[in-house]
């Protein structure tokens, strides 16, 4: 079956089979390996995207069913060379080292701040407990997050 | 690109229906719903459930509402957890609700995840199952051969993963009366990391000794309400005490103790 | 940020609300921002007579967004009157006028749901590739189709084959040494 869908602000169509992931056609088919496959069962959090600004398991959702929807991968969080400011304070606090859980950490970030911008500590971590990191034991995750949640704009953060 | 070797679930065919009728017609013993996905890609991921058909749900608007009407809550099938987590009509009169969804898992499959596959997957570690058990909620089914049944939580859930929905049944509405007045609820779990399969919790709704409802998690194969322990709070038994007779009903020493514990917390909190 | 707008519909207004049918995605504009999301129906309170809803949407090419919770109530009379309340926060480098435009973004919703009365539609999957339409789906290639990549990519590989086979000629040479 043909699907047409929009990620990071692009179009992109492609043929998929009804058990084609919708995690598989954004690697696949549309070529964003950005998002990353961890556990294929929705506890890692690897795979995390935005459909329409609210996070999502790509892993847990079958490809024809984003056909006309908008996703936002980690791929669309930086304008142009400028990096988002999550992905800028994650590099300064040394919130990744293989980086393989990172996209769907950034997503999942993202969505928090935006819906929670003033989050405690606590609440930054709850909201991350899906995305499972193996190397930075999370102190500059959480770090990082709470000083984007704190910086403003214009101000050195 | 898209070859077979990156297709993880076994071969099916797909089926969007646009209407409940619809959706109805099309489910049988191998053509099973989709709803949020939350519970069943992971099952077709791993090969373990291998329909020749899904039904996919996620066309039936009609099935996504939350509706405060006389005073009742009446919950669609499709009703994200998102949506019950946000919604103020049910903080301020199904407070309990609010709570137990806070716990479901993590935001990403809260935004997927329905109240209705909740119920219908019945997993025995579920907090919504709990929850509408303690609230003394009505589960309304539907199918094209046999039209619309009615069933309480003790009929419905039945086995861990099982329920009395028929492979031809969608659950379609949860009706959830309204708390006496008065009324204070909680809801205490305990998992290892948050988001975490509940290992043991409680749902308690509480009216001083007018009303009280105890339904306890992990105590049993399916959700369970501790009628002893509600008779005797409603005699004017303390926590401690009430907690105690809930958790008698349960094997294991470390459950027990876990779940008493679980259910005097419960219980100070809504009192 | 409380944000306040009432809004006319071509029809009875409650019946418009409570049919939900103006949840969807939202895309508006805020000085020279756009911002994307969506709006949802969240609650429908018929003994209060008033319609929850929750709204957000992100900054597009730069950081923050505009989220909140909004009340939508009819106004008197049964006509086609509607009051919006909203609270909504801002993130980033959002400004008020964005908390403003995401409010119109659903006015706009609201009217427009209640002039083409529809089925509901869903507020989830299942809409129609409109958005993929205003883009202009044109032929579309995988970025492993341009040869450019593929030469770099060949590159790469190369290097990587090089080195294992480097490392693995000094390991051995080593391994000799020892015994």
């Amino acid at each position: 079956m043909r699907i047409e869908l929009e990620i990071n602000g692009r179009p992109y169509a492609g043929d998929v089979e009804p058990r084609t992931l919708l995690s598989d056609f954004i690697r696949h088919e549309a070529g964003l390996t950005g998002t990353h496959v961890g556990c294929e069962h929705g506890v890692c959090g690897a795979c995390t995207i935005q459909i329409d600004g609210e996070t999502v398991r790509s892993c847990l959702m079958l490809a024809a069913q984003a056909d006309g929807r908008s996703l936002l991968t980690v791929e669309g969080l930086a304008d142009g060379d400028a990096l988002h400011p999550l992905q800028q304070a994650f590099h300064e606090h040394h919130a990744l080292q293989c980086g393989f859980c990172t996209p769907g950490f950034l997503l999942a970030a993202e969505a928090l701040l935006r819906e929670r911008p003033d989050p405690t500590e606590r609440e930054v971590r709850e909201a991350l407990a899906g995305n499972l990191c193996r190397c930075t034991g999370y102190e500059g995750i959480v770090a990082a997050v709470l000083e984007v949640a704190r910086a403003r704009p214009g101000e050195p953060a | 690109m898209g070859e077979a070797a990156v297709l993880k679930p076994a071969p099916f065919q797909y089926v969007a229906p646009r209407s409940l009728d619809e959706a109805l017609g099309a489910l049988g013993e191998d053509a099973k719903p989709l709803a949020g996905g939350q519970s069943l890609v992971p099952l077709l991921n791993f090969r373990l459930a291998r329909p020749a058909t899904i039904v996919d749900l996620n066309g039936l608007g009609e099935l996504s509402y939350l509706r405060r009407t006389g005073g009742t809550l009446r919950i669609g099938a499709l009703t994200r957890q998102a949506a019950l987590e946000r919604s103020a009509v049910v903080e301020r009169g199904w407070p309990l609700l609010t709570r137990a969804v806070s716990y479901v898992a993590h935001p990403a499959i809260r935004n997927r995840g329905t109240v209705g596959g909740s119920v219908a997957h019945a997993d025995p570690a579920a907090e919504l199952p709990v929850a509408l058990t303690a609230l003394d909620a009505r589960f309304h089914v539907r199918s094209a051969a046999r039209g619309d049944r009615t069933l309480q939580a003790a009929e419905l859930f039945q086995a861990p993963l099982m329920t009395a929905l028929e492979p031809d049944e969608l659950l379609v509405e949860i009706e959830v009366p309204a708390p006496p007045d008065g009324a204070r609820a909680a809801f205490a779990e305990h998992a290892r990391t948050h988001g975490d399969f509940a290992l043991a919790g409680a749902a308690v709704v509480r009216a001083g000794t007018e009303h009280a409802a105890i339904a306890l998690l992990g105590a049993a194969p399916t959700p369970v309400r501790a009628p002893d322990a509600e008779r005797a709070l409603c005699h004017g038994a303390t926590a401690a005490e009430a907690a105690r007779i809930a958790g008698a009903q349960l094997d294991g020493d470390y459950r027990r103790a876990l779940t008493t514990e679980l259910v005097r917390r419960a219980i100070e909190e809504a009192s | 940020m409380r944000v306040s707008r009432s809004v006319q519909l071509a029809g009875p207004a409650w019946a418009a609300l409570a049919a939900g049918g103006w949840s969807g995605p939202v895309r508006v504009r805020a000085g020279d921002s756009e911002y994307v999301g969506k709006v949802a129906l969240v609650d429908v309170d018929e003994d209060a007579r008033v319609v929850g809803a929750h709204a957000q949407a992100r900054r597009v090419g730069g950081w923050g967004g505009v989220a909140g919770r909004l009340e939508l109530r009819p106004g008197d009379g049964g006509g086609g009157r509607v009051d919006i309340e909203a609270d909504v926060d801002l993130s980033g480098e959002a400004s008020e006028d964005a908390a403003d435009a995401l409010v119109g973004g659903v006015a706009g919703r609201l009217q427009d749901a209640a002039r083409t009365p529809e089925p509901r539609a869903a507020p989830s999957a299942a809409e129609p590739a409109t958005k993929a339409a205003e883009s202009e789906p044109a032929a579309w290639t995988s970025p492993a189709d341009d040869p450019e990549f593929r030469r770099r990519l060949a590159g790469r590989a190369a290097i990587a084959v090089a080195l294992g086979a480097a490392l693995g000629v000094a390991g051995a040479a080593w391994g000799r040494r020892r015994s």
